[in-house]
């Protein structure tokens, strides 16, 4: 039968070359999410007749920024995409590298500061309706499982069927990870969710009045005090009907009036809306995946799957993504780097100069400093925010540094240079500013500004895996230390559970991901240490018991991954004789059990230990189909080295775990 | 305090298992693992396998002292020549000598075992004799 696997994630690896793994996606895929997660966001905000066009698309779409969204992996993974998932990760680690791959991610009108929105220290999101979407993905999964085979599901069918299932049940992981990093809620102490760039996008026949209005909710509108409006740059594109001479004329003189009464860059993109409407066999067609997040702007549209292919004409696509690459790669980049520049030149340097580290010990542009090598403390106590040009940038009843303050614009700085790869400078710009908010106790802040520390070290070292960077001394006396203080001050000091979950969580996917490339190297460093430092912060979050039990038994298995991991990408491994002793000693050739080969260097009996722990985590009754899958991995796992039944049947023993949950799915 | 001891046989398949309760400090000798810990005690166990086989090629000693630990649950082993491997799992702190101890003689206890013409190489213990001369090891000890 023909395989309804949910689009979103189950394209993963359905149609790329990234080896399906039994036990857990693979880091590349996890590391492609973390890195476009914190990708440069666009803002989208339309007309109604542009959205109106966009409708034309597809039905599934509403308006502007939901086709965008189908243009975020193409943009990602350059000419190469192709309509499906292709394994290459993005590249990093170098500005070229990111401008020619032009990952970014769509967002919708997120500065439009509404009611709560104003709030500086929201959640990312609602842990309620993370474990209940969570729970409805999981369910999905169950369904496309049972539908997968016309027989029911048993042992026999899940051995014919393992690469869908775990295709299938990898995904799950994956889906959890895409609800913890996609939040598009905006905060005051870190950047990576405020909009570098508002697209505009409008249609030919639109009026000067909608023209202006959406020129005015831009700039007319009430910002936060830590919001900077002038780090978003404002561009519009024009969308005009190929064959409506009369509508390309009205979009001329609007691009007109922008450039020269507004000062606004615009774009036409010229559309054949009858080639839209146009559903025949004759059109050459192109598949569409949704962005990876797009579901979560989507919360009321459950039937998601459905609506996460866009079928539209090549010559279509190839307009579309013309004009956002070039949008994205001229403007949005050409922007961030001038803005980078100027902010380096203005605040960085001060700091770094000679002249800066002698005289510099005060504030810039204060002199109520008398001490002479301090940063001290440049807070406000009666909680006003001050205007642009006072001495005071930390509000402390608030818990916002000021847009324009030089903490705020050193900690921008980091955030673009995070965003565009560039993690050594983004280190050293973080570390520039952490003294003076330590100063300032801005808890908050700190805790925020350490995470990306870590994020910037760790993501840094997996560029050049060959010289390990992160050192045991290093993860003992700076990382821990950090990661403990962020934790604590996320969780006790500011009350943000989903931010303290972010942080360690994809910390110990770092880690993974660091593990693993070293290990790929072909002289193995001591990659143990990074595994087990995964290992150590996926047990922090499951010792919080800040998840749901669910969450918590699929971040088990993602132990139980991480413990596999210490054998699976095994590189160096020795041809070793057989000893002569081995010919006379007949009871030494036991010792071959499992694999001489690899023997000490594999985790697999921890594997087990994870594997059943994550099952008596599951609830049986609500997730029956996941705890038989999680037990029958494990029985193969438990079939995988043994000469002999003694060992399954000791750890099947009937008061043990195993034979219990195995004997309860049974009377399920 | 409590005990769970295993021997592991040199082909890594189980040849004898013993629940054990201290009778040191105000204990009265009956073994107490909570459920969660007991039901898995087996997998905690094998899994520190692992851990072994990663140091037993490096390193002269025959025991392993606090080789793995399991949310406060601490393992050791003793590893004779042959590949046959002690395994004790405990939540007792401060022990490492008597478990030591203990260890030395359960070895000369399995030894004699295998001297024995009915019993053979990496098969299951299930003498009686052999239980009552193991608890009264671990009451002198443990």
């Amino acid at each position: 039968m023909d395989l309804n696997i949910p689009r979103l994630f189950g394209k993963l690896g359905e149609s790329s070359d990234i080896k399906i793994n039994t036990f857990g996606c693979t880091t590349s895929a996890t590391s492609q999410i973390i890195k476009q997660s914190y990708s440069p966001k666009i803002s989208i905000v339309s007309t109604e007749s542009a959205d109106r066009i966009a409708k034309q698309h597809s039905e599934d779409i509403d308006n502007i920024h939901q086709l965008f969204t189908y243009f975020e992996n193409s943009l990602a993974y350059g000419e190469s995409y192709n309509g499906s998932f292709v394994s290459n990760p993005i590249p990093s680690n170098s500005i070229a590298n990111i401008t020619t791959s032009g990952c970014v991610k769509f967002v919708g009108d997120t500065i439009n500061f509404i009611d709560n929105k104003f709030n500086s220290s929201d959640e990312l999101f609602n842990l309620d309706v993370y474990t209940k979407d969570l729970k409805d993905y999981v369910r999905k999964i169950d369904n496309h499982i049972r539908l997968l085979n016309d027989s029911p599901l048993d042992y026999n069918s899940y051995r014919k069927d393992v690469h869908s299932i775990s295709n299938l049940e990898n995904s799950i992981y994956l889906k959890m990870l895409t609800m913890l990093s996609s939040s598009d809620i905006l905060s005051s102490f870190e950047c990576f969710n405020h909009p570098i760039m508002q697209l505009a996008v409008i249609s030919g026949n639109d009026s000067d009045v909608a023209v202006k209005d959406l020129i005015s909710s831009f700039e007319n509108k009430k910002y936060p005090a830590w919001y900077d409006k002038s780090s978003t740059l404002q561009q519009f594109i024009i969308i005009v009907n190929k064959n409506d001479n009369e509508m390309l004329q009205n979009a001329l003189r609007i691009q007109e009036d922008l450039k020269i009464k507004r000062g606004k860059k615009s774009n036409i993109i010229t559309i054949d809306i009858e080639l839209l409407n146009n559903n025949g066999d004759n059109v050459d067609k192109i598949e569409l995946i949704s962005s990876l997040f797009v579901q979560n702007i989507n919360e009321d549209n459950k039937d998601y799957e459905n609506n996460s292919i866009l079928k539209i004409s090549k010559t279509t696509y190839d307009i579309w993504k013309g004009i956002l690459s070039e949008i994205v790669l001229k403007d949005l980049i050409l922007f961030m780097d001038e803005k980078m520049k100027k902010w380096n030149e203005e605040f960085i340097q001060p700091r770094t100069s000679l002249t800066g580290r002698l005289f510099g010990g005060r504030k810039w542009g204060s002199n109520s400093k008398p001490s002479f090598f301090s940063f001290g403390s440049n807070q406000s106590n009666n909680g006003q925010t001050g205007k642009a040009n006072e001495i005071v940038s930390y509000n402390l009843s608030g818990g916002y540094y000021l847009a324009n303050s030089p903490e705020m614009m050193i900690r921008k700085l980091g955030d673009w240079y995070f965003m565009l790869g560039d993690y050594k400078n983004a280190y050293t710009t973080y570390e520039l500013v952490k003294k003076d908010m330590i100063n300032d106790k801005a808890n908050t802040h700190i805790a925020s500004l350490q995470q990306y520390i870590i994020f910037s070290l760790i993501l840094g070292a997996t560029g050049v895996p060959e010289i390990p960077q992160i050192t045991l001394k290093m993860i003992s006396s700076m990382i821990n230390p950090m990661i403990n203080s962020s934790f604590y001050s996320f969780l006790s000091r500011s009350n943000l559970k989903s931010y303290a979950l972010r942080f360690v969580i994809l910390t110990a996917e770092l880690y993974l991901l660091l593990g693993q490339k070293t290990k790929l190297m072909i002289q193995p460093t001591d990659t143990t240490l990074y595994f087990n430092e995964s290992i150590d912060h996926f047990k922090k979050i499951i010792d919080s018991q800040l998840m749901d039990s669910l969450s918590t038994s699929f971040l088990m298995q993602r132990v139980a991954y991480t413990f596999y991991s210490f054998g699976d990408t095994h590189s160096n491994v020795q041809n070793i004789s057989n000893p002569y002793y081995e010919e006379e000693n007949l009871f030494k050739l036991n010792v071959l059990n499992p694999n001489l080969e690899n023997l000490g260097s594999t985790r697999y009996r921890k594997v087990q230990l994870w594997l059943i722990l994550s099952a008596e985590e599951i609830n049986l009754k609500e997730q029956p189909i996941q705890a038989q899958i999680i037990i029958w991995r494990l029985k193969d796992e438990l079939s995988r080295d043994t000469l002999n039944e003694a060992n399954t049947k000791w750890l099947e023993n009937p008061k043990g775990l195993f034979y219990q949950i195995e004997n309860e799915l049974e009377t399920l | 305090m409590s005990y769970y001891l295993t021997i592991i046989g040199s082909n890594n398949a189980p040849v004898y298992e013993l629940d054990i309760g201290s009778y040191k400090q105000n204990s009265n000798g009956i073994f107490k693992f909570p459920d969660n810990i007991n039901n898995l005690k087996q997998f905690i166990a094998n899994s520190s396998l692992d851990i072994l086989e990663n140091i037993q090629f490096n390193s002269q000693q025959h025991y392993f002292n606090n080789i793995d630990s399991f949310y406060g649950y601490s393992t050791f082993i003793f590893l004779t020549q042959s590949n046959i491997k002690y395994i004790i799992l405990t939540n007792s702190k401060n022990l490492d000598e008597s478990i030591r101890q203990f260890f030395i003689e359960l070895n000369e206890l399995y030894l004699k075992k295998l001297l024995s013409p009915f019993y053979d190489y990496n098969s299951p213990i299930n003498s009686k004799f052999f239980t009552t001369r193991v608890k009264n090891i671990a009451k002198k000890y443990l």
